[in-house]
């Protein structure tokens, strides 16, 4: 019956869930807000960018990135963590359904001469 | 993100991923001694007690969780899995100690022994105390089963379901 280690492994999931989120979270501060060219503030007389020179032959220069710094999807160590934290929770997962309890004792010297009988129960 | 900061990112799943494949166990162990009152000796004098001994040929153990019953009726045997541990006319007075697991994350169980005779009638029975659950742990110390005969001046035998 393996019904109440959900419990267990909602913990250890939440664990490392939380030092991943931690530690990444940073990363995403850094990001810029990204501004629209084509609207206009209350605040600001001039046209916008996108409607200068509308009737004039246009040259856009094609950026690598939209933003200061690429996506956080092109960091190698994003791509890393992704695998790491994948493998934990699957290991979390299937652990629990694979590990067996501990071995049943077979000496009788350890229980005090008492005869051993029915050694049972979950992962068992 | 930094390289002190990538490095510590990567250390701490590190951690995590060898703290999820060595700790957590999710078993907690019970280790339950199922004896018979001493009153029921072949040569007590309580004749009637003593003629209930030696008719137990069957010793069957019920797991409860707060008052629900988890496990099915399993009859005690020799861990060998050979003899049966309660046979009449001789079934001894120290039946012996088992062993149990659960994965339970909390709760607390509580083992019930009943002796039976030929006819499959619960003729004495014992309980333990209730022992919390506690995951990752053996449960200390050894949870004790007295049984007693059934009926007489002694509380009736709880119902428990036949196996």
């Amino acid at each position: 019956m393996m019904h109440s280690s959900f419990g267990i492994r909602t913990v250890c999931f939440g664990v490392i869930a939380a030092l991943a989120f931690v530690t990444a979270v940073p990363a995403w501060a850094q990001e810029p807000e990204y501004v629209d060219p084509t609207i206009v503030k209350d605040d600001k007389d001039e046209q916008p960018e996108g409607v200068k020179n509308l009737g004039a032959e246009q040259v856009v220069a094609k950026k690598k990135w939209e933003y200061n710094t690429p996506p956080i999807y092109t960091k190698w160590w994003f791509w890393v963590a992704s695998v790491a934290v994948t493998a934990a929770v699957v290991t979390l997962a299937v652990i629990p359904l694979t590990r067996h309890a501990r071995p049943c004792e077979t000496n009788s010297s350890n229980s005090e001469s008492n005869i051993l009988l029915n050694c049972f129960g979950d992962g068992r | 993100m930094t390289s002190l900061q990538r490095q510590a990112c990567l250390i701490g799943l590190t951690g995590a991923l060898v703290l999820s494949t060595s700790g957590c166990d999710p078993y907690t162990y019970f280790n339950v001694h199922v004896a018979i009152d001493p009153a029921m000796d072949t040569d007590s004098q309580v004749i009637k007690d003593a003629r209930t001994r030696r008719q137990i040929d069957a010793c069957v153990v019920y797991v409860f969780a707060d008052g629900q019953q988890i496990e099915e009726g399993k009859n005690l045997k020799t861990r060998n899995g050979i003899a049966e541990a309660c046979q009449a006319p001789n079934t001894p007075l120290n039946v012996g100690i088992l062993d149990y697991s659960t994965t339970r994350s909390s709760g607390k169980l509580k083992f019930t022994v009943a002796m039976k005779n030929l006819d499959s009638d619960v003729i004495a029975q014992g309980s333990t105390q209730e022992a919390a659950v506690n995951p990752g742990s053996v449960y200390p110390g050894t949870l004790e089963v007295l049984a007693t005969p059934c009926g007489g001046s002694k509380p009736a035998c709880e119902a428990i379901s036949r196996p």
